[in-house]
C-alpha cells in the first residue's frame, strides 16, 4: 500500500476521526457528500418494510382489529396530502439531480412505464367489468387509475442491483405518472377537459407562489429552528393547496420541488435535510393509512391478481423496450417487477381527493403492490440484491 | 423586505385556492392550508413583534386575531374550526411538557407554600369579586333583575369561571420562552391546584344552579362521582400513558417525535371521549416520564425541541383566531372593570398568602403576573353554562369571551414581564455565544483558480458548535492556522461565518513562533497530553513552554474580554490548551460566566503533582463557573486533587467546589457522536458504490473483516493491538488469506519524538505480521493506509467489517467506537474495544479487552470472529441504543444549558440531571 504525504498534524486533536475530518474538509467539502445529490425517494424504506407497513395498517384498520377506524383515521387525513407532496417534492430532486442531458434515459423511463399503464388499464377494462359490479364509466376510471399506479417501479430495487442507468431510468419513471395521475384527477373533478386543464394550472401557479414564499423565507433564514419551522409551513401549504383544491398532492410537491431544485442554494438543503428528518414518519404514514383504508373482498382480491399479473406482463413487455432504447440497461426487465411505495401513494392520494368511489382503487394498489413485492421477491436469485 | 414578500406571497396564495377550491370545503380539506398558512404567517410576525421588543407570542396571538374570522377572515370559520381539532393535540403536547418540568422532589419541598398561596389567592380573588358582582350586578349585562336565591346562583357561577386561570397559557409561555427557574415552577403548580379546586367549586356551583333554576339532574353521590373520574380518571390514564412512553424510550427508543405526538392524540382523543380531563392527565403523563424514568439522555429532548416549536405557534394562533372581537365591542366596559379588579384581587391575593405561608413577600412578588391569562377552562365552563341556561348563561358566556380575550392578550405580556424581573427568561433565551478553541471552525485557502474559499471543519465537536453557533449567534475565538485567513478579516481580525449564510463571527488569534510551538508542540502536547494519559510517555515539562502557554492563554483570555458584550454572555472553552483562559477573563471581567470542557482524561493526584505548575492549573480550572469532564472517574480525580493540593472545600455531593469564596460546579458530561448525520449516510443509497471502491482500492477479498481507525498516537494501542492479531493468525493459520484487518493510521504530531517513534514502531510491526502470515496469491493479513478518509469512506468501511478494534492504553472517550456502533443500523458487526477507553463505560455490550494482556485480546478477537449472528445482533441493538440516547448536540447543549442553570435553577437539580447521566 503506498503511503500518501498526509499534512502537518492537526493542532488541538484529540478524536482521530475528528482529525481525519478536518483534513478532508481542508482538501474538498464535496467529498464529505459524494451522493448527497442523489438522494432516493423511493429508497426510504424497504421494499419489504412496505409491505410489512401496509399489513400493519390493515391489520390496524377496520377490516381488521379497528383500533385505527374512521373516527382516527380522519384525524390523521389532514397529514396524508402533507406527506404526498413531500414525497412528490423528493421525487423533483431525484429526477432533477439525473442527468437531463440523457434524454433517451428519461424516453427510455416514460416508454416503459407507459407500456405498463396501457397494459394494466386495458386488461382491466376487459376483465374488471367481469369480477365485480360496475358501470362503464367507473370501469374507465377504475382502468386508468390503476393504470397510473402501475407504472411506477422501487428504485430501491434497481439501484441495490446496478447503481447506474437502471437505476435512473426508474427514477424517471415517477415523472409521468405524477403528471398524468394529477390531470386525470382534475378530469375527474371537473368532468371536462378545458376547466380540468385550466384548474391544473390554477394549481400549479399556487404551488410555484408557495415554492416562492418558501424559497425567500429558507434562502436567508438564519437558525435550523427556523429553518425547520418554514420547511413544515411550505410543506402543509403545499399539501393543504391540493387537498382544498381535490388534486394530487404529489404533483404540487413535484411543481414546487422542481423550483426549488431549480434555484438551488440553501432553501433547497434545509427542504432536503428537513425531509431526510421527515421521510420515514411520512412515508410509514401513508403506508399505514393506505393499509387501514384497505377493504378486503374475495372480489377486490381477485381484481389485484388480475392487477399483479397484468403489471408483471406490462413492466417486462416496458422493460424489453426501454433496454432497446437505452443500451446501458440491458437487463432492466426483470428489476422492474418491485412495485415500491408511489402506486400506492398515487391510490391514497386519489382516494383523499376523489372521496369514496376511490376506494376500490386504493384496496387494488394496496393487494396489488404486496402482491408484486412477493412476485419480484420470488424471482430467480441474483436479480435483486 | 424578505419575509414580508414571502407573507404577500402565502396569503396571495391562500386567497387564490379559496377562489378556485370549493366555498366549502368538504371534513378536513382545509385544515393543512390552515396550519401551513399559521405556521409561516405567525413566526414571521412573531419574528417581527421580537424585533419591536414584545414577546414573540404576543405575534402569534395578534396575527390569529388579525387573519381569523372575526377580522380579516383570511382563515375562515370552518378553517379555524379545524385549528381547534389540532389545537386539542397542541394542549395536551403543552400540557405534557409542563410536566416534564415539574420535579417531585423539588415541589415537595414547597408545597405547603404553593397550597398556602393558592388557598389564599383564591380565597381572596373570589370573595372580592363576589362582593363587587352582587353590588354592581345592575350594570352587569346578565339578567340585572335576578334576585335571591337566583342571583346568588349565577354569582357564584360567574365568580368561579372568571377566577379561572389557564394551565395551558402558562405552560406555553414558559415553553416558548425557555423560562426556568422558581417562578415558573411556582406558578404552574399554582394555577394547576387552583383549577383542580375551581373544577370542583364549578361542579357545585351547577348543581347549585340546577337545583335553583330547574328540576336539578343527578345531584349529590352523582357528581362527587363524575368528579372523581373527571380527576381520577385523568390522572390515572395519564400515568398509565406516561409509563408506557417511559419505557417506550428505555426499549425502542425510535421516531420519538412521531411516538409523542401519537401518545398526545391519544391523551387528548381518550380524554375527550371518556369525558375526563386531558389536559390533567397530560400534565401527569408529563409528571411520570420526567419523575419516574430513568433519564434517557437526548431522545425525548431533541422529540420535545423538535415537535414544540410549530405546536407552540399553532396553539397561539388558534387561540387567537378564537378570541370575539365582537364581544368585546359589546360587554367591553363591564368586561374590562372586571379584569382590571381581579387583577388587582389575585396581586392582593398572592401577597397575603405570601404572609400566610411565612414565605418572604420579595420571593413571591411577581406571581401574580403568571395568574392572568385564561383559556380554555374558562371557555369551557362558560359554554357548559350556555348550555344549559340558555338565557342568562349565554349572557355570562359572551362576558367571560370578552374577558378572555382581554386576559390571553395581556396575561402573556405580563407573565413575561414577571419572568423577566425574576431573571428567569434569559434561562434559555438565546444569548449571543462566546466560543473558544484552539482550533478554528473553518479554514481559508486557495482553490486551484486562485479563490479564497472556506472549508469547514467537519468533526462532530466542530459540527454541534458550528450549528449551535449559528443558532444562537456571538463569536467564535480561535487560532487562525489556514494560508489564506488573514486575507479575509476586517481590522479586528473578524469573519463573519458560515460564508453562505453569515450567522456568526469567527475572530483569529494570530500565534506566531516559536511561541506557538512552545504553547501547543511543547506545554500542551509534550506535557499535559502524556500527563493525563497513562502511558508509559514521560511528560516533558519546560520553563519556556510553560511561560508562552501562560502567554497564548491570556491573549485568548483578552480576545474573550473584547467580545464579552453582555455580563451573562456564555463563554466556552475547549480543552487543555486553554486552562488558564478562565484566570485570565475573570481578572479583566470577574462577572464572566464560563464552562471548560476537558476532553481528555483527568490524572489521579498523584500523577498530577510530576507537573510543576499543577496547582496553577488547578487553580486556573476552578475559575470557570462550570468545569465538565468525560467521566465520572475524571471528575473525582479532580475534585480529590483540588481537595489536596489547593485545600479546596469539595461537596463531593452537589459537585460543587469552593475557593476562596468563589465556587464551581464539576460534572461529567460524556461527549457523543452526530449520530442522526451517520445515520443518513448509512441508508444512502450510494454506500454500495463506495463500498465496492474501497474493497478494490485495499484489496478487501477476505471473509473476514476487521478495521482499526486511529490517529497515530501511543496512547491508541496500536502495536498491542497488532500482537494480539499476530496471536489470532499463529494459533489458526486457516485464517491466514481469509482475514484482513485495515488499519487506517493518520501521522499526526511526526515533529515530537514519541509520535515519530511509535509511527515507525507501527510500520516495522505491520511489515513483521504480513512477513510471517501472509498467504501467496490472497490480500495481506494486514493492510495499512496512512491517508484520511471522507466521513462517508469511513461509515462505508464500517459497515463493510466484521468486527472493529479500539484498544486504546487510555482514551478520554473515543468517538471511533462510537462512530462505528451509529453506522451499524443493520445490527451487525463486533466492537472490541478497551476496557481504558471512555467510550467502554458506556458501550458495555462491546467486546471489552485489556490491550495489556495480548492472551486475552486474542481471545476476545477470535469470539469476534466466531459470534453467532444473533447475539452480534442483540449486542449492537443494545449498543445502538446506547449511542442514539447521547448526541454530539445534547453534549454542547447539556453543557451551556447547564452553565445558564446556574444562576436560574436550584444547583441540586442541574446537578442531578447530569450525574443521571453520568457513567
Amino acid at each position: 500500500m503506498t503511503v500518501p504525504v498526509v499534512e502537518d498534524a492537526d493542532p488541538g486533536a484529540y478524536d482521530p476521526l475528528d482529525l481525519q475530518l478536518d483534513r478532508v474538509a481542508s482538501q474538498t467539502t464535496d467529498d464529505a457528500h459524494p451522493s448527497a445529490e442523489r438522494p432516493a425517494a423511493r429508497a426510504w424504506s424497504s421494499d419489504v418494510q412496505a409491505v410489512v407497513l401496509l399489513l400493519v395498517g390493515a391489520a390496524l384498520g377496520g377490516d381488521g382489529l379497528a383500533i385505527l377506524g374512521e373516527s382516527t383515521l380522519s384525524l390523521l387525513d389532514p397529514v396524508v396530502p402533507v406527506a404526498l407532496a413531500a414525497l412528490g417534492v423528493l421525487v423533483a430532486f431525484e429526477v432533477g439531480a439525473a442527468p437531463w442531458s440523457r434524454g433517451r434515459i428519461l424516453a427510455a423511463a416514460s416508454i416503459q412505464g407507459l407500456i405498463a399503464a396501457t397494459v394494466v388499464t386495458a386488461g382491466t377494462l376487459v376483465i374488471a367489468p367481469l369480477l365485480i359490479e360496475t358501470t362503464l364509466a367507473s370501469a374507465w376510471v377504475l382502468a386508468i387509475a390503476l393504470g397510473v399506479c402501475a407504472s411506477t417501479s422501487s428504485a430501491l430495487a434497481a439501484s441495490a442491483a446496478s447503481g447506474s442507468s437502471i437505476a435512473r431510468v426508474v427514477d424517471m419513471d415517477a415523472v409521468l405518472p405524477i403528471i398524468v395521475g394529477g390531470l386525470a384527477m382534475a378530469a375527474l373533478r371537473e368532468q371536462t377537459v378545458v376547466p380540468a386543464l385550466v384548474l391544473s394550472a390554477q394549481m400549479a401557479g399556487i404551488a410555484l407562489t408557495v415554492a416562492a414564499a418558501g424559497w425567500l423565507l429558507l434562502a436567508r433564514s438564519g437558525s435550523e429552528t427556523e429553518q425547520r419551522i418554514f420547511t413544515a409551513a411550505t410543506l402543509l401549504l403545499l399539501g393543504g393547496v391540493a387537498d382544498y383544491l381535490s388534486l394530487s398532492a404529489l404533483l404540487a410537491g413535484l411543481v414546487a420541488g422542481t423550483f426549488w431544485h431549480m434555484t438551488g442554494g440553501a432553501a433547497r438543503e434545509s427542504i432536503r435535510r428537513d425531509l431526510t428528518h421527515l421521510r420515514h414518519p411520512l412515508v410509514a404514514l401513508i403506508l399505514v393509512v393506505a393499509g387501514a383504508r384497505t377493504e378486503f373482498t374475495p372480489e377486490l382480491a381477485g381484481v389485484a391478481v388480475v392487477y399483479v399479473v397484468l403489471r408483471a406482463v406490462g413492466k417486462l413487455a416496458g422493460g424489453i423496450a426501454a433496454a432497446a432504447m437505452d443500451r446501458a440497461s440491458p437487463d432492466i426487465a426483470p428489476r422492474l417487477l418491485a412495485p415500491g411505495i408511489l402506486g400506492v401513494a398515487f391510490a391514497l392520494n386519489s382516494a383523499r381527493a376523489l372521496g369514496p368511489e376511490m376506494a376500490i382503487v386504493l384496496s387494488v394498489a394496496v393487494l396489488g403492490t404486496i402482491g408484486s413485492q412477493l412476485l419480484a421477491g420470488a424471482r430467480p436469485s441474483g436479480d435483486v440484491t | 423586505v424578505r419575509r414580508l414578500a414571502a407573507l404577500a406571497l402565502a396569503v396571495a396564495a391562500v386567497l387564490w385556492v379559496r377562489r378556485a377550491g370549493a366555498t366549502d370545503p368538504v371534513g378536513s380539506a382545509g385544515t393543512a392550508l390552515a396550519l401551513g398558512f399559521t405556521l409561516l404567517g405567525a413566526w414571521i410576525v412573531g419574528d417581527a413583534a421580537r424585533r419591536v421588543r414584545l414577546p414573540r407570542l404576543t405575534g402569534y396571538l395578534l396575527f390569529g386575531v388579525l387573519v381569523g374570522p372575526y377580522l380579516g377572515n383570511v382563515i375562515t370559520e370552518a378553517m379555524a374550526a379545524q385549528l381547534q381539532v389540532v389545537t386539542g393535540i397542541a394542549t395536551t403536547l403543552i400540557a405534557l411538557i409542563a410536566g416534564l418540568t415539574l420535579n417531585i422532589e423539588r415541589l415537595s419541598r414547597q408545597l405547603r407554600t404553593i397550597a398556602r398561596l393558592t388557598a389564599a389567592t383564591l380565597t381572596l380573588t373570589m370573595l372580592g369579586l363576589g362582593i363587587a358582582a352582587w353590588l354592581a350586578w345592575p350594570w352587569l349585562p346578565i339578567e340585572p333583575d335576578a334576585t335571591g336565591i337566583s342571583k346568588l346562583a349565577m354569582v357564584i357561577l360567574l365568580i368561579v369561571i372568571t377566577v379561572s386561570f389557564s394551565p395551558t397559557m402558562t405552560a406555553a409561555v414558559t415553553t416558548e420562552t425557555g423560562a426556568r427557574g422558581r417562578l415558573s415552577e411556582l406558578v404552574l403548580a399554582m394555577v394547576v391546584l387552583a383549577d383542580l379546586v375551581l373544577l370542583v367549586l364549578f361542579s357545585l356551583g351547577m348543581e347549585f344552579a340546577r337545583s335553583t333554576f330547574g328540576p336539578g339532574s343527578d345531584a349529590g353521590v352523582g357528581v362527587l362521582a363524575r368528579m372523581a373520574w373527571e380527576i381520577g380518571g385523568a390522572v390515572a390514564f395519564g400515568v398509565l400513558i406516561g409509563a408506557l412512553f417511559a419505557l417506550y424510550l428505555r426499549y425502542v427508543g425510535r421516531e420519538v417525535t412521531l411516538v409523542l405526538i401519537g401518545a398526545c392524540t391519544l391523551l387528548s382523543r381518550v380524554g375527550t371521549t371518556q369525558q375526563f380531563e386531558p389536559l390533567l392527565a397530560a400534565l401527569a403523563a408529563g409528571l411520570v416520564i420526567e419523575n419516574l424514568s430513568i433519564a434517557q439522555g437526548d431522545a425525548l429532548k431533541t422529540a420535545v425541541q423538535r415537535g414544540a416549536s410549530p405546536v407552540l405557534v399553532i396553539f397561539f394562533v388558534s387561540v387567537g383566531t378564537s378570541l370575539r372581537v365582537d364581544a368585546l365591542g359589546a360587554v367591553g366596559t363591564a368586561a374590562l372593570a372586571l379584569a382590571v379588579l381581579r387583577i388587582a384581587l389575585i396581586r392582593i391575593g398572592t401577597a397575603v398568602g405570601a404572609r400566610a405561608a411565612h414565605v418572604e413577600p420579595r420571593r413571591v412578588r411577581y406571581v401574580w403576573t403568571g395568574l392572568v391569562s385564561q383559556a380554555g377552562i374558562t371557555l369551557g365552563f362558560a359554554s357548559v353554562v350556555a348550555l344549559e341556561f340558555p338565557g342568562w348563561g349565554t349572557q355570562v358566556q359572551t362576558l367571560l369571551a370578552a374577558l378572555v380575550l382581554i386576559h390571553e392578550v395581556t396575561g402573556p405580556l405580563f407573565f413575561r414581564y414577571g419572568l423577566l424581573r425574576e431573571g428567569e427568561l434569559g434561562a434559555k433565551q438565546a444569548r449571543p455565544l462566546v466560543v473558544v478553541s484552539n482550533r478554528e471552525p473553518y479554514l481559508h485557502s486557495e482553490n486551484g483558480r486562485g479563490e479564497i474559499v472556506a472549508r469547514p471543519a467537519t468533526g462532530g465537536v466542530a459540527v454541534a458548535l458550528d450549528a449551535l453557533m449559528r443558532e444562537r449567534a456571538g463569536v467564535w475565538i480561535a487560532h487562525g492556522a489556514g494560508p489564506a485567513d488573514r486575507r479575509v478579516v476586517d481590522a479586528a481580525d473578524k469573519v463573519a461565518v458560515p460564508p453562505e449564510n453569515p450567522s456568526y463571527q469567527l475572530r483569529r488569534l494570530w500565534l506566531e513562533e516559536p511561541t506557538f510551538s512552545a504553547y501547543y508542540n511543547g506545554f500542551a502536547n509534550e506535557g499535559l497530553w502524556p500527563l493525563c494519559h497513562l502511558v508509559d510517555v514521560r511528560p516533558q515539562f519546560r520553563a519556556s513552554d510553560w511561560e508562552a502557554y501562560k502567554d497564548i492563554n491570556e491573549r485568548f483570555a483578552a480576545a474573550v474580554a473584547d467580545e464579552i458584550t453582555a455580563p451573562d454572555t456564555p463563554v466556552f472553552i475547549q480543552d487543555y490548551h486553554l486552562a488558564l483562559v478562565a484566570p485570565g477573563l475573570r481578572r479583566r471581567r470577574p462577572t464572566a460566566r464560563t464552562a471548560l470542557f476537558w476532553h481528555i482524561p483527568w490524572p489521579y493526584p498523584d500523577r498530577l503533582r510530576i507537573c510543576p505548575w499543577h496547582r496553577e492549573i488547578l487553580a486556573g480550572l476552578l475559575a470557570n463557573d462550570l468545569l465538565a469532564f468525560q467521566l465520572e472517574r475524571d471528575r473525582r480525580n479532580f475534585l480529590l486533587a483540588v481537595e489536596e493540593e489547593l485545600g479546596a472545600q469539595v461537596e463531593f455531593e452537589s459537585s460543587r467546589v469552593v475557593l476562596a469564596g468563589r465556587s464551581s460546579t464539576v460534572v461529567s458530561v460524556p461527549i457523543g457522536v452526530d449520530y442522526d448525520r451517520i445515520q443518513e449516510m448509512a441508508a444512502d443509497p450510494g454506500l454500495p458504490l463506495e463500498q465496492a471502491r474501497l474493497r478494490q482500492l485495499f484489496g478487501l477479498d477476505a471473509e473476514v473483516i476487521g478495521i482499526g481507525v486511529d490517529r497515530l498516537d501511543y496512547t491508541k494501542g496500536i502495536p498491542e493491538r497488532l500482537a494480539a492479531l499476530d496471536e489470532v493468525l499463529t494459533r489458526r493459520p486457516e485464517l491466514r488469506g481469509r482475514l484482513t484487518f485495515v488499519q487506517i493510521g493518520v501521522p499526526s504530531r511526526s515533529e515530537v519524538g514519541s509520535y515519530a517513534a511509535i509511527e515507525a514502531e507501527i510500520g516495522g510491526r505491520i511489515a513483521d505480521v504480513n512477513a510471517r502470515h501472509r498467504v501467496p496469491g490472497r490480500p495481506s493479513p494486514i493492510v495499512y493506509y496512512q491517508a484520511p478518509l471522507t466521513i462517508t469512506s469511513l461509515v462505508a468501511l464500517y459497515r463493510l467489517a466484521n468486527f472493529c478494534i479500539v484498544s486504546s492504553l487510555h482514551d478520554g472517550m473515543n468517538l471511533v467506537a462510537k462512530e462505528f456502533v451509529a453506522a451499524r443500523d443493520d445490527n451487525d458487526g463486533v466492537l472490541v474495544l478497551s476496557a481504558l477507553a471512555g467510550a467502554a463505560q458506556e458501550l458495555r455490550d462491546a467486546l471489552i479487552i485489556n490491550p495489556y494482556d495480548v492472551v486475552g485480546f486474542a481471545d476476545a478477537l477470535e469470539m469476534a470472529i466466531d459470534m453467532p449472528a444473533a447475539e452480534r445482533r442483540a449486542r449492537m441493538h443494545a449498543m445502538r441504543r446506547t449511542v442514539a440516547g447521547r448526541n454530539v448536540f445534547g453534549w454542547a447543549s447539556d453543557i451551556l444549558e447547564g452553565l445558564e442553570s446556574l444562576w436560574t435553577k436550584p444547583l441540586h437539580y442541574s446537578v442531578r440531571r447530569w450525574e443521571e447521566m453520568s457513567v
